[in-house]
């Protein structure tokens, strides 16, 4: 999570909720139990929210290929723009000469600032949330569940993120920022079992758009003809295919990123499509999963058997 | 079955440890990130075979329709969006194993198909997670895919069977209008619609051949074949039909075999007493079986079957 700081108050309701009396959880009984065997002591529901406008600038850039030297950068310091992912598409029918409407080349185009801004959104939501866990004094926060939704009839989005902070039994006082997770019960007892330890909920969103070519133009618009040169058996939209794989490559390189050299199972994979106009589109990959750390070597397991029962 | 099996106080000194890993980071911890879509059970299901997750993978394609291929009055021939959409499939599975290369795996497991059917193109999306052997030899020449969860991976592997790729077949089949005449003569009378059993059949068997031949071409046999199939929701007269399977061959290193262990189950299945009997002398009798309990493949199926032909007490009810 970013390190941006920005008001990270919560209602005095909550303040006086937080690490008091009785304990509220969003485990159900399962987990619950699960939790209890494994000394984890639950202690509070905790929230974090945020309403963020949503207006897309989509970004249709220059080539980006390659960070801008610095001469030609100026005293402006790099930005993410400047490594974003581009790729041109070139029009096959240069030869003929077309003018008008005919678009002479197309592009896509990663949208860094898209990503930046959703980045904002559930960032603070998540700040939120372990302010209040570590207002509660816990050590880690379980069974995270997170959600985004249109927000009335703005042009706006809202970020929810819910999970149970809870204390580790016996462990000293938390002095630091509390673990968080997706996994609660089965599931995280499993994974503590196997020698990993969750570290936080990560989460990457990445968005391609597609400036169509000609070609892509034609063929995402039905305009496919049997005449001439798009008489083959199969026309592929090149452009919408690179754009599908390049979402998620990117999203799972800056997922990478996050991870340092901790790894993620289990990942959930979101993908959206939304189109524009003309032929143009805006793709979308989400990953989300549990930052696990390894900090024992994993039990030994033999390999499973076939069994046949006789019933 | 594999169990770990740790008391609740060593659990809780895990969980401690592990507390402090995370408060505390090694400085020295090394190694890569590793991003997988496999989950904890799956990860301890391919350690047990020494191989482990390497990366999250995908491989795409769209293709565009031609104007007026889904129009009601066009001729009954749809072999052009059948062999585009069988030619996307091919192509996002070739995408996805060159990216399981190049991320130096040898195989994905566990892929998921994303297709998407519009009225002017359609879109492919396969994801998947590459793996590869703890201890990898020499790299492939050609990755490996499959639509095979973890469990069913680990047990081919076990058997001496090794996955070779992906199959697709598709095909569109367009449902020809019936003639005034039949129409007519079909009205008042319960009768077969031949024109529609016909374009099925053959549009399942053209689909089912598409499957047959990647797998021939291979050398290989296909497995877990699922076709689903379904009316265009902008076109009601065509129906598609995708099949989908895995191309498995017998490994060239490994010659072992399917050696399933027998296990007779003692759990009572059946209740031991039957609340309409509790006042009569019948009350200990045991209860009449229907059908074949659990769910399996017809092969199991069969076996099963036999062995209870076979073992069949002589006071049950049939």
């Amino acid at each position: 999570m970013s390190e941006r700081s920005t008001n990270l108050d919560f209602p005095a309701t909550a303040i006086g909720r937080l690490g008091r009396g009785a304990f509220s959880a969003t485990l159900s009984m399962q987990d619950f139990a699960f939790c209890d065997s494994m000394g984890l002591e639950p202690l509070d529901l905790v929230e974090g929210y945020c309403v963020m406008t949503k207006r897309a600038p989509l970004y249709s850039g220059r080539p980006l290929g390659v960070p801008a030297p610095y001469a030609a950068r100026g005293t402006r310091l790099p930005s993410a723009l400047d490594t974003a992912y581009t790729k041109t598409y070139r029009c096959p029918h240069r030869t003929f000469g077309l003018r008008g409407d005919h678009p002479a080349f197309g592009r896509n185009a990663e949208q860094v600032f898209l990503s930046t801004s959703w980045r904002r959104g559930f960032d603070l939501a998540y700040r939120r949330m372990v302010a209040q866990a570590q207002h509660a004094g816990a050590h880690g926060v379980i069974g995270i569940v997170d959600g985004q939704q249109p927000f009335g009839d703005l042009p706006a989005t809202e970020f929810r993120i819910v999970g149970t902070a809870v204390r580790i039994t016996d462990a000293p006082i938390p002095t630091g920022r509390p673990w968080t997770t997706y996994l609660a019960g089965q599931r995280l007892a499993k994974v503590i079992e196997m020698g990993f330890m969750p570290v936080s909920v990560v989460v990457q969103r990445t968005w391609i758009a597609v400036w169509a070519s000609c070609m892509t133009a034609y063929l995402m618009e039905g305009a496919n003809i049997r005449r001439g040169p798009y008489d083959e058996s199969v026309l592929e939209a090149e452009q919408v295919s690179d754009a599908r794989m390049a979402a998620t490559r990117i999203a799972t390189r800056r997922l990478k990123e996050q991870l340092g050299s901790d790894s993620l199972f289990g990942v959930t994979v979101e993908t959206t499509e939304e189109e524009l106009h003309s032929g143009n589109r805006l793709f979308g990959t989400a990953l989300s999963g549990t930052r696990l750390r390894r900090f024992a070597k994993p039990s030994e397991v033999d390999a499973p058997t076939p069994v046949m029962w006789l019933r | 079955m594999s169990m770990i099996e740790h008391s609740p106080d060593d659990l809780r000194q895990r969980v401690l440890d592990g507390n402090h890993a995370v408060r505390h980071p090694d400085p020295h911890q090394s190694g890569s990130a590793v991003v997988s879509g496999l989950t904890t059970d799956e990860l301890l299901l391919l350690h047990s075979i020494d191989w482990e997750p390497v990366e999250l993978v995908s491989g795409a394609c769209t293709v565009g329709f031609r104007i007026g291929t889904w129009s009601p009055f066009a001729a009954g021939n749809t072999s052009h969006p059948s062999g585009s959409l069988t030619e996307a499939l091919a192509r996002s599975v070739q995408r996805l194993e060159r990216a399981c290369l190049d991320v130096g795996a040898f195989g994905v497991v566990a892929v998921t198909t994303d297709l998407d059917i519009q009225e002017r193109y359609a879109s492919v999306q396969l994801t998947g997670t590459a793996v590869r052997p703890q201890r990898p030899g020499r790299r492939p020449e050609a990755a490996f895919s499959t639509n095979l969860s973890t469990k069913e991976f680990v047990v081919l592997q076990r058997g001496g069977w090794a996955p070779r790729s992906v199959a697709f077949g598709a095909c569109f089949v367009r449902i020809r209008r019936r003639s005034f005449g039949d129409a007519l003569s079909q009205m008042v009378r319960n009768v077969e619609l031949a024109n529609f059993t016909q374009a099925l059949a053959a549009a399942r068997a053209d689909t089912m051949n598409k499957v047959r031949e990647r797998g021939q071409g291979i050398g290989g046999g296909v497995v877990q074949v699922s076709i689903s199939d379904g009316r265009l929701p902008f076109a009601r007269h065509v129906v598609s039909f995708v099949a989908c399977g895995t191309i498995i061959q017998p490994s060239p290193r490994e010659l072992l075999q399917f050696n399933a262990r027998m296990a007779v189950d003692l759990r009572d299945r059946e209740p031991s007493f039957q609340a309409t009997s509790l006042r009569g002398p019948r009350a200990h009798e045991p209860t009449k079986r229907s059908g074949i309990s659990g769910s399996g493949s017809t092969w199991g199926m069969s076996i099963r079957t036999r062995l209870r032909s076979a073992m069949r007490p002589t006071n049950y009810e049939e």
